[in-house]
């Protein structure tokens, strides 16, 4: 191995190995992968709902755009698909603790060791995005409408989000 | 791009969810991952571990995440900024140094004074920039905004001078007088040096300064509070599009059917773009039927669903089109913002609902429903739609938010710069902004930035309004400033003569009448003042008269004279006018704006005004109630308590407030901000005391729903100076009325003995002042440690209102006791029955009188609703008071409406409600007043005993004799209460003796009793007696009074007490401070802190006895007497010839001589540890290579 590496050949060899752990061994309701085999930076990735929540049903693409020197910073995760959820924001992008670095929260809600460090991977942020379908943060609001319908009035929000799978599928 | 779903049979389980990109190889795919999980790898970069770059495991870590590079641990710690620290176990991170190997054991000399030298002339450079830039900060950027403004107004006077044409040009520093006072080594340099200018400018420019960022400050705060209020910013939105909507009413119709036009181009386009991906979907949607979407199969569904989501996502992405792209949208809004109202009202609508509708209704403010077929069909049609339907609140924050952020780099430049310094220490991003570090370019860019800064506001801020106020007085009065100030004061003394005229009349005649001594004393003395003052004015105004005729002459310019007041004034009318003028233009509906982006620019220049109004206000009612109300309630405080001084009057109140103005003010304010804090907590002790409800016309500072902030904006300038207004009658009345009568009760009608109060002069009060608040300090936390003050208070209170409401017959109304004695009057049949106060027999049910006794039962008044909550919105007219039965059925035949209570209670009210009430208030208020006054004149009366038992002199102190008898008497007090909640707990104290005696628990109430005592001798006499002693020994020895010398010659009471007071504050200092921070691991400080846990009742007396009373004792009785005693050794052995003087001398320096030598041991300590730091740094900057990361346990 040479000594001197740049910061991309580190990303790139970091994903790699990420990528190839993620097909041999996949977690439950989850698939990611480069969209490009050019570029290892920007990943499409695909999320089941979570069995028990109002997205049980749905299948959530999104992208997710590594920086330069990854795995240093996090990558930003967008939703492709539309999503109405109190921590993701109308454009599709996720507001989760995992994805932000300790110092940069725009909330100022989540503690430090939910943050981004290296030791986090792609499966470790699915995972945690997995588990923010079935559990929103209330404290961290990214979609104010949608966190107060989510505290107020539950069975709308239900309906609400049912009604965005069953438009994203066409039925 | 494609995704193909992997079929293969044998991996069908774990392929469930799985979507493989074809850039993956099969053999990568097919490679177990049980051959690389035993490899460890790096927990960032996931490589494995190599000759060159071996992989540690420097924290707990286990697992996966065990092994770490030491590079790309670097890396990640350069990175994130943080101490080497693992951000999951929180292990820190050790490196051993490794050093070239051609390194000596010992370091040569030459390199050590090389290194030394080097270091010592960086050092000298970086703390002489360091003190250069700080020079500049703090003394020439000051001076030169003191020149500024010097500038500015030699400018204004030159033009005042030219627009009143008059031939003589003032503003010589001839006869500059300062704004401040200075000490007296200023004042004593001559007036028109160099120094004395350079000086006085510089702290006049600090003062200038501090004010400006201060102003600043509140500005910014109030800002931030109003932007984050929803209902204000909505309400600016509305404003805005309003003003869209006038502009749009102005405007020719030519341009709107341009702009009409244009949009109807777009809209087409994007009604194009819109079928097509329609179109699309229809396509998809017949595929996924084809396949058999809903026939149940879950694993092909999923599949199914995936690829035609991925597909179309793929297709929307190819064609651009703005479905799932927010900002594309807001683009093409913001292209036809200036013309479509509906996006300042919803600005965050995903889809553009106004492209569907046709552009001939452009001129309508009401967004119609769009097209409903299309709008339905699109993806996001219904997650637009609840975007900006329900609630408005969200984005316009953001928007503010945003907005913030912008005014915090305009307003200050030093937030931006903090924010630009990323991640670095706080005060390293203060040094490089000031300069003191970094590039030199920063410094002089930030200096000249605050330069430019500083002659813009002041321009703005200060000149502008000065020039217009300058102006406006000019054009208003013709009379210079003088001319009203000599009016006030002549004013003053005529209102003043008039009063004690008044009095003295009166005074004389009640005399006469009542046969009073003491008021015919009071009338003389007032008479006397008058004569007096007269005398005195006159002369005072002869000399002023011809002044004023002085000025005269110069008519036409007001503001001669460079007083600091004399450029307020115009500066505040300026303002005054200023504001009046753009609160015109902001109402009227004129409007500059012609052409469409003018319109745009006047509407920013709107909304900015309109928040500035905002902020206006709420910095103005906010200091009129932290700053002025309080000054207020402290003026009048302070008159009203005039009657208990010897020769005071509200002139020569007003004759020390022009000696030292701000002292005066400060002293009124802090007293007035005290007074209202007391009757805060006094009005919570009546709430909790009352129902809730009685005082539905206070707000409740604690509830949940007062927002001041909120209220401020929301309601009218005038409403809220209406209130304040009565707020300060009611105030005014409660202070002259209650401590007012009280006073003028006591010296005029009592004439009480005690009166006048003696109090010592300024000067020697404040010295006197500092030990005697030292003193009360300790006494008054040892009190409030073990007391409550408030619930003995609130107990007297509470059964003082009721008797109160027993006597008015109001126990009902205020405190919600329904009393059946209470509602109704007894009446009697015969005298006799009267005398004997014959009881009658009160009927449970009502209207039932027994007629037969001799005294019988008159039920009268009736129930009314009453408020049940303190929290009554004020703005709903509410409807109060109904009368209704006992069982809640209204009596006004009318049915429950909006306007009635929703929570209220039912309460009796008896007839001539007003008046009794007026009754209860005199009530409470004649015992309080009693009360309060007995308690003061008793502590007042101990305290002069106190003190001239202990000081023998009759000239005594009345504030220090007043608060040590507040101390007894509270103490006294206290006591009583203590023994009586005793006495109550202990019924039948002789049987319970006997088993207190059995349970053992007068024995432990004993011990307790100890423990406590032994407790507070120790920690508030023994200990800082020694402390005292040792520093006396130590200290005095030092300068000319040995300790020796002192103890023998002046042993007098006021030497313990001081060594006492002073001695609590060295025990204090070591206990709290020295022990806990500094020697928190020693053994004594582990002995204090278990010490403190069990409390002064419960500690183990043997163990702290042991552990920290006798060390501590002992140790100071060392320091004290072993010095002693080695003296007298060595003068027995070596001096026993000597003469006594040099024997004496011996003594006195044995404790210096003691304390040189522990110094100095403490010293060479010192030294050596920081010889042994300075070796090994020299030794890391020759010969240190490099570091190596230590595992964990190696």
């Amino acid at each position: 191995m040479s000594r001197i590496r740049s910061k991309t050949s580190t990303a790139s060899r970091r994903l790699m190995t990420e990528y190839r752990d993620l097909i041999n061994d996949p977690p439950e309701g989850i698939s990611a992968g480069p969209a490009d085999e050019d570029n290892f930076f920007e990943w499409e990735c695909l999320i089941q709902g979570p069995e028990g929540t109002p997205y049980e049903s749905g299948l959530f693409p999104a992208t997710l755009s590594f920086p330069e020197d990854y795995p240093l910073s996090p990558p930003t995760m967008k939703f492709t698909c539309k999503m109405w959820h109190p921590n993701i924001y109308n454009d599709g992008t996720v507001c989760i603790s995992i994805l932000h670095a300790p110092g940069d929260d725009p909330n100022m809600y989540e503690s430090a060791s939910e943050r981004w460090s290296p030791i986090q991977s792609v499966e470790k942020i699915l995972i945690s995005v997995m588990s923010m379908l079935a559990e929103p943060n209330d404290e961290s609001g990214a979609n104010i409408d949608a966190s107060k319908m989510w505290r107020e009035s539950r069975p709308e929000f239900n309906k609400r989000v049912r009604q965005t799978i069953r438009d994203a599928l066409g039925v | 791009m494609e995704f193909h779903v992997d079929q293969d049979p044998s991996e069908s389980e774990r392929s469930k969810n799985i979507f493989n990109s074809d850039i993956l190889d099969s053999e990568n795919i097919s490679k177990p991952r049980s051959t690389d999980s035993d490899e460890p790898t790096c927990r960032i970069c996931r490589g494995e571990g190599t000759e060159d770059e071996p992989l540690f495991h420097p924290c707990k870590c286990s697992g996966s995440i065990k092994h770490i590079h030491q590079e790309c641990l670097a890396e990640w710690l350069k990175h994130s900024q943080k101490k080497p620290v693992c951000e999951l176990c929180h292990t820190q991170f050790s490196f051993t140094k490794v050093y070239s190997n051609d390194m000596p054991t010992e370091i040569p000399f030459g390199i050590f004074i090389k290194e030394g030298g080097i270091r010592a002339i960086k050092s000298f450079f970086s703390r002489m920039r360091f003190a250069a830039v700080m020079c500049i900060w703090i003394f020439l950027l000051p001076l030169c905004t003191r020149k500024i403004i010097k500038g500015y107004f030699w400018i204004a006077s030159f033009s005042v001078e030219s627009i009143a044409d008059s031939s003589t040009l003032v503003g010589g520093n001839a006869n500059y007088t300062s704004f401040l006072t200075f000490p007296s080594f200023i004042e004593d340099i001559p007036q028109g040096t160099f120094l004395r200018a350079f000086i006085v400018d510089t702290i006049e420019g600090q003062v200038f300064t501090i004010m400006q960022m201060l102003i600043f400050l509140v500005l910014f705060l109030s800002r931030e509070w109003i932007v984050h209020n929803d209902e204000f910013v909505r309400e600016l939105q509305q404003l805005d599009t309003e003003e869209a909507q006038r502009f749009m009413a102005l405007n020719t119709r030519g341009e709107t059917f341009r702009a009409a036009g244009d949009q109807l181009d777009r809209q087409r386009r994007r009604a194009d773009t819109i079928q097509a991906l329609l179109r699309d979907i229809e396509v998809q949607r017949g595929l996924q039927q084809e396949v058999g979407f809903a026939n149940g199969n879950e694993e092909l569904m999923q599949i199914l669903r995936r690829d035609a989501l991925v597909r179309a996502n793929e297709h929307f992405r190819n064609n651009d089109l703005p479905i799932f792209d927010d900002e594309n949208n807001t683009d093409n809004d913001s292209e036809n913002d200036a013309i479509n109202e509906e996006d300042a009202q919803e600005p965050n609508d995903t889809i553009n609902e106004d492209d569907t509708q046709e552009p001939n209704d452009e001129m309508n403010a009401h967004v119609p429903e769009p097209d409903f077929g299309v709008d339905d069909l699109l993806i996001d049609a219904d997650q637009a739609r609840p975007a900006f339907a329900p609630n408005h609140a969200a984005p316009p924050v953001a928007i503010a938010n945003a907005n913030v952020a912008g005014a915090g780099i305009n307003d200050d430049i030093n937030i931006d710069d903090f924010e630009d310094d990323d991640g670095a220490e706080d005060f390293d991003g203060v040094f490089n902004l000031l300069g003191a570090r970094g590039p030199l370019i920063n410094a002089v860019q930030s200096i000249g930035t605050a330069i430019i800064v500083i002659f813009a506001s002041i321009g703005l801020l200060m000149w502008i309004p000065y020039m217009i106020g300058v102006a406006t007085c000019y054009i208003i009065t013709p009379f210079p400033y003088d001319v009203y100030a000599y009016l006030f004061k002549a004013s003053l003394h005529y209102i003043n003569n008039f009063i004690d005229l008044l009095m003295g009349v009166s005074y004389s005649y009640l005399s006469e009448v009542l046969r009073l001594d003491s008021l015919a004393q009071s009338a003389e003395y007032y008479l006397k003042a008058v004569k007096e003052r007269n005398d005195s004015f006159s002369i005072i105004r002869s000399i002023d008269f011809s002044n004023i005729l002085n000025h005269m002459k110069y008519f036409h310019e007001p503001f001669a004279s460079s007083r600091f007041w004399s450029k307020l004034v115009p500066i505040s009318v300026g303002y005054t006018v200023l504001i009046f003028a753009l609160m015109y233009y902001v109402t009227s509906s004129w409007r500059f704006a012609k052409g469409k982006q003018s319109s745009i620019v006047e509407r920013y220049l709107l909304m900015f005004l309109r928040q500035a109004g905002a902020i206006l206000k709420v910095v103005f009612i906010i200091s009129i109630e932290l700053v002025f109300f309080p000054l207020y309630c402290g003026i009048l405080l302070n008159c009203s308590i005039l009657p208990l001084f010897e020769n005071a009057s509200l002139v020569s109140r007003w004759n020390s407030f022009l000696n030292q103005p701000m002292s005066i003010i400060c002293f009124h304010w802090s007293s007035g901000t005290l007074y209202m804090v007391m009757f805060a907590v006094f009005v919570t002790i009546c709430r909790e005391i009352m129902r809730p409800g009685v005082l539905y016309f206070v707000r409740d500072p604690n509830d949940p729903n007062f927002h001041p902030i909120r209220d401020i904006l929301k309601r009218r300038l005038r409403t809220q100076v209406y209130r304040i207004g009565l707020s300060g009658v009611i105030y005014s009345i409660l202070i002259c009325g209650c401590i007012g009568g009280t006073t003028w009760v006591l010296r005029h009608i009592i004439n009480a003995s005690f009166l006048p109060l003696e109090v010592p002069s300024p000067g020697k009060f404040s010295n006197a002042l500092s030990t005697h608040m030292l003193c009360a300090y300790f006494f008054i936390c040892v009190l409030f440690k073990y007391v409550s003050p408030r619930n003995l208070i609130k107990k007297i209170w509470t059964k003082l209102f009721s008797r109160g409401c027993n006597l008015f017959r109001l126990s009902s109304f205020i405190l919600n006791v329904n009393v059946l004695s209470e509602q109704g009057t007894v009446k009697y049949r015969s005298i006799r029955a009267w005398i004997s106060g014959k009881k009658p027999e009160l009927a449970v049910d009502e209207d039932s009188i027994v007629e037969n006794s001799e005294a019988y039962f008159v039920r009268n008044g009736g129930f009314v609703r009453a408020p049940g909550i303190d929290s009554l919105p004020s703005d709903k007219g509410y409807k109060l008071f109904i009368p209704v039965t006992k069982d809640d059925s209204r009596l006004d035949n009318e049915e429950d409406t909006e306007n009635d209570l929703d929570e209220y209670t039912i309460v009796y009210r008896p007839p001539q409600f007003r008046w009794r009430v007026a009754g209860f208030l005199c009530f409470i208020w004649f015992f309080s007043a009693v009360g309060i006054s007995a308690i003061t004149i008793l502590s007042l009366l101990i305290g002069r005993q106190l003190f001239s038992f202990l000081f023998s002199s009759d000239n005594y102190n009345d504030v220090f004799s007043l608060s040590a008898g507040g101390i007894i008497v509270s103490a006294l007090i206290f006591l009583i209460d203590y023994l009586e909640q005793k006495m109550n707990s202990m019924v039948g104290i002789k049987a319970t003796l006997i088993d207190y005696w059995a349970s053992g628990e007068i024995k432990q109430a004993a011990k307790r009793g100890v423990k406590l005592f032994i407790y507070c001798v120790m920690f508030y006499f023994i200990f800082p007696l020694i402390f005292s002693a040792c520093f006396d020994a130590v200290i005095k020895a030092l300068s000319v009074r040995p300790f020796v010398k002192s103890l023998n010659s002046e042993p007098k009471t006021d030497q313990i007490f001081f060594s006492l007071i002073a001695g609590n504050v060295f025990a204090k200092y070591f206990f709290k401070d020295v022990l806990v921070n500094h020697f928190a691991h020693s053994k004594l400080a582990r002995d204090f802190r278990a010490l403190e846990h069990d409390g002064m009742f419960e500690y183990d007396l043997y163990r702290t006895t042991h552990d920290i009373f006798l060390p501590i004792v002992g140790l100071g009785l060392f320091i004290l007497f072993a010095p002693l005693g080695v003296t007298w050794a060595v003068v027995k052995v070596f001096f026993r010839n000597s003469p006594k003087e040099k024997i004496n001398m011996l003594f006195w320096y044995s404790h210096a001589v003691l304390f040189a030598v522990i110094s100095t041991l403490a010293l060479t300590h010192k030294l050596k540890r920081y010889w042994r730091d300075w070796n090994a740094r020299v030794r890391d900057n020759v010969y240190l290579v490099g570091e190596q990361l230590q595992n964990l346990g190696e």
